[in-house]
């Protein structure tokens, strides 16, 4: 049963969606979905909010206000399965395409820009205190590394960057499940 | 993986111990496993491999043979060299060597 109330012990990875889209937001359970199950994580996933702000006083330090200037949401998360068109939706200008046995996937260039929006959500589910997600709107903004080695498997590591996605300016949507209304 | 190489190298080999071992060189090995993958998915299983070899007398010809199979497995090894076991009366050699094996859901 839903109960994410303050005694909530959030423990625990999950799988994360990301899902293409034009106009309005699309909701959790239509992100959701194994099509667009990005690839499993390993490591878990890191939410990071962070926010400058500007304080004003007098000399004397009696009085004082203090209000956010700028503001930013990351999203980061290690996928340990990946293909390379995976890689294409991490990146702005990538293209993947499928013929004859063969993907073929191209990286950089001016000429493989996509403009797409992307909804990415993570979701961590919870079968005893109720599922949460994470949604934001965004972009890849670390590129990618690929590693090949021997004794450890190929991490890919996007950071997110949360884009404003409604008329407030939101950044991060974060929705629990908890009781509902008797 | 650790059989395939102990047959390539064609000696005789039990798991764990040789209730009944042969008079001639024998092996013995061990396959310590330690799970990864993706969160909640032990889908990568690294192996330890440990390979205990006991000879009655030094014998060249089945170190050689235990070296070369797990080279051609393309796998790198560590060696401890030829140790009297006085209990035993046999020659002890270990090696040892690490590889991932990769599960599909």
């Amino acid at each position: 049963m839903a109960n994410r109330d303050k005694d909530t012990i959030t423990l625990g990875s999950g799988k994360i969606y990301l899902m293409e889209f034009a106009d309005a937001m699309p909701t959790v359970d239509t992100i959701c979905v194994d099509g667009n199950h990005l690839g499993w994580v390993k490591g878990g996933a890191a939410l990071e909010y962070t926010q400058e702000t500007y304080e004003e006083k007098d000399d004397l330090g009696m009085v004082s206000k203090i209000i956010t200037t700028s503001e930013e949401a990351l999203l980061k998360c290690g996928l340990l399965t990946w293909n390379g068109a995976t890689l294409a939706k991490l990146v702005d200008r990538g293209t993947s395409t499928e013929e004859g046995g063969k993907r073929i996937t191209k990286i950089g260039g001016a000429g493989n820009t996509s403009n797409a929006n992307y909804v990415i959500c993570f979701l961590h589910e919870d079968e005893n205190d109720g599922n949460l997600w994470v949604l934001i709107k965004g972009k890849n903004t670390a590129g990618f590394t690929l590693t090949f080695a021997v004794d450890e498997g190929t991490v890919v590591e996007p950071e997110f960057k949360a884009m404003p996605h409604d008329e407030d300016g939101t950044l991060i949507e974060l929705i629990e499940e908890i009781p509902t209304a008797a | 993986m650790i059989k395939t190489i102990l047959d390539t190298a064609g000696l005789p080999y039990r798991k764990t111990r040789f209730p009944q071992p042969p008079a001639g060189t024998y092996v013995v090995y061990m396959d310590d496993i330690e799970t990864d993958g993706p969160d909640g998915q032990p889908r990568i299983l690294a192996h330890s491999a440990t390979i205990e070899v006991y000879e009655p007398k030094p014998d060249d010809k089945a170190e050689a043979a235990i070296e070369a199979a797990i080279t051609a497995a393309g796998l790198q090894w560590r060696k401890q060299d030829r140790y009297w076991l006085q209990t035993e009366q046999r020659y002890q050699v270990i090696y040892e060597f690490e590889y991932r094996e990769i599960r599909r859901t």
